[in-house]
């Protein structure tokens, strides 16, 4: 007995000590999230995957930090239920300029005053479940299903960009961290249409939509030439994010329409259209374009009755052309039949 | 202008003249114009369907679609200011210049000229139009009797009349959105949007369906009316539909011969002078051939 326990305490160190080499895995996550199948299918019936891809998670933006500094709850395993990422935790990675273990606090400082917190003054509803945290944009595709990954563009590292790097600099994982933690910020990590579709994930959800009392703002975008640019693939057509944010300030820190800070608000409007890159003439009244029109009486007059008089005019007058048609086409069945002839051979 | 015969007979067939090759080029171009207006404009108001991108990236994506659209608006635009000059030549050729020299010019006598040029609605087309129930409801089995242009083609001219001018300024305030903010309130673009888009749809199902019904597919033009590249409908369906017209080019042809033109007549005349020339030459040959070969004869 006491061989065969001594035998799997020696397959166990020899496991371990196997993958000590990986030096981001040295709490060994790994051994069994590296399985493609592991997974359970939650209360609500959604399949949950645990399988961490290795070689994406090591080039990515967190590739050096240990699974525990975010998983801060997991302490043994089975894990405990809720083991849910905390993104404000301090990692261990030092912020080179103030020298001070890194945090995305300041991040969330940004959150708190935009529209995004619940806190801000000008929600029309503050439960906080329903605003969004980190994850809710930010997904990390390494959690997802292998299938996924096999055209994955929506983030990650461009090799033409990395192949630069290997010029100078010799260590490979560096190479890929500095990349993902300082140069993919230097351009737009998402593209238009990832950035109108994760905006879509939550503000086209009908019941959130009614709770915050805002109209389907993406449809309706979606319905604006700059929303069919994009659908269409035309690069450089503003998304959500050009027109929600000022000018030079961080996506997080988006505010509603009645701020007067907010770039949308009344005031400021017009610099927001008549940016160099988008209608560099706009006359004063460009403001007044409305980019989220929705047919409602009571918001967008003009627009209803515009919309309503043609709705009219296309049924009166093309509903009666097919009739005047299928009439038509049963008379000719019937060639012989009718009351005046009937009448005349009487 | 070359004068076109007002019938023309081919392999036995009598065709009489319905659209002038100016009425026939404008209505190319019109057509044209149309078709690639819809396809390049309808994938944007019906973008969320799948195949709105499959046919934007079929004609080049969206840059070079804007592109066709916009010249092919443009385009449209000048026809239909062509068109108000054709009509103004028109009345100056036919009534003001001959009345002038008639000395019988009256702005009556123009009014009665506008009322009863082809395209005008006049009330023999309201009682077309009652005749017409009366059929189709089976009161009657009599169809009524058209004159050059039916209620159903006024119909569309008119529909087209009013069409592009609403189209193109909606149109040319969504090209200068940055412009037309200068003259008119914001929301001026929105409606135009909502406009230009239903105005299209309501002109592209108008014409998809009852215009090519009627012109085309109709059971007695199945599969396509030569009347557009043509310019001359076969005897049957001018008797048909347009039984005032086919007697008035009946009566006008009696009394001008020039009008009638036996295209099978002229082509047997050509061929038999054809064949003539061909006999002289021929003969020619056998005559050279014949006194070379005398000369031959003498010289041996």
């Amino acid at each position: 007995m006491r061989v065969i326990a001594k035998l799997f305490l020696g397959i166990l160190l020899m496991l371990f000590f196997s993958s000590v080499g990986n030096c981001a895995d040295d709490e060994n996550c790994l051994l069994c999230h590296k399985y493609r199948t592991l997974s359970r299918i939650d209360e609500t019936g959604k399949t949950r995957l645990y399988y961490v891809n290795d070689n994406l998670f090591h080039s990515s933006v967190h590739g050096k930090i240990k699974c525990k500094e975010c998983h801060s709850q997991i302490t043994k395993i089975p894990h405990e239920e809720n083991t849910k990422v905390n993104c404000l935790n301090e990692c261990h990675i030092v912020e080179p300029t103030s020298e001070k273990r890194f945090s995305h606090k300041s991040v969330a400082e940004v959150m708190k005053n935009s529209i995004h917190s619940p806190d801000n003054k000008y929600a029309n509803f503050s439960k906080a479940d329903d605003f969004p945290e980190c994850i809710d944009c930010h997904n990390n595709p390494l959690f997802k299903p292998i299938q996924l990954f096999k055209n994955i563009t929506e983030e990650g590292q461009s090799p033409k960009a990395l192949a630069r790097c290997n010029l100078c600099h010799k260590e490979e994982k560096f190479i890929k961290y500095f990349y993902n933690h300082v140069s993919h910020r230097l351009h737009t990590s998402k593209d238009s249409s990832e950035i109108v579709r994760m905006c879509e994930r939550c503000h086209s959800k009908p019941e959130m939509v009614k709770r915050h009392k805002l109209k389907n703002a993406v449809s309706t975008y979606k319905d604006t030439f700059h929303g069919k640019a994009i659908t269409f693939g035309l690069e450089g057509a503003p998304d959500c994010v050009d027109c929600h944010v000022r000018e030079n300030e961080s996506a997080h820190a988006i505010k509603s329409y009645e701020d007067p800070e907010s770039s949308i608000n009344k005031d400021n409007r017009k610099k927001v259209c008549s940016r160099k890159t988008c209608h560099p003439n706009a006359a004063d009244g460009i403001e007044d374009i409305r980019m989220h029109v929705v047919i409602d009486k009571n918001l967008y007059k003009p627009e209803y009755y515009t919309a309503l008089g043609f709705t009219g005019l296309t049924l009166g007058a093309f509903f009666p052309l097919i009739v005047v048609l299928i009439l038509e086409l049963i008379r000719e069945i019937f060639p012989n039949f009718s009351l005046r002839k009937f009448k005349r051979r009487k | 202008m070359r004068k076109l015969p007002l019938i023309k007979v081919q392999r036995g067939k009598k065709y009489y003249l319905k659209m002038t090759p100016a009425q026939r080029y404008q209505h190319f171009i019109l057509m044209s114009t149309f078709i690639l207006l819809v396809l390049t404009g309808f994938p944007l108001k019906f973008h969320y369907y799948p195949w709105a991108k499959t046919l934007i990236n079929s004609l080049g994506g969206l840059r070079v679609t804007t592109v066709i659209h916009r010249i092919c608006g443009v385009t449209m635009v000048g026809l239909f200011f062509y068109h108000w000059y054709y009509l103004f030549k028109n009345l100056y050729v036919y009534y003001i210049a001959p009345s002038i020299r008639l000395k019988k010019f009256s702005i009556k006598g123009l009014l009665k000229f506008i009322y009863y040029s082809p395209m005008f609605p006049r009330i023999k087309d309201v009682k077309d139009v009652a005749d017409f129930l009366k059929y189709v409801f089976f009161i009657t089995d009599e169809k009524p009797k058209h004159e050059r242009f039916h209620w159903r083609e006024k119909f569309d001219y008119w529909a087209v009349f009013w069409g592009i001018p609403v189209l193109g300024l909606t149109g040319a305030i969504l090209w200068f959105e940055s412009y037309s903010t200068m003259f008119f309130p914001g929301w001026f673009v929105n409606i135009s949007f909502i406009a230009h888009s239903d105005e299209a749809l309501l002109a592209a199902a108008v014409i998809l369906i009852w215009h090519m019904y009627n012109a085309h597919v109709n059971y007695d033009k199945f599969p396509m009316s030569p009347l557009f590249l043509t310019g001359y409908l076969p005897e049957e369906i001018m008797k048909h539909e347009y039984y005032l017209e086919w007697k008035r080019i009946n009566c006008l042809v009696e009394k001008d011969k020039s009008l009638f033109f036996d295209m099978d007549e002229y082509k047997a005349n050509k061929k038999k002078e054809m064949q003539e020339h061909l006999l002289h030459c021929f003969e020619d040959i056998i005559d050279e051939n014949f006194e070379n070969e005398e000369k031959k004869d003498e010289q041996a």
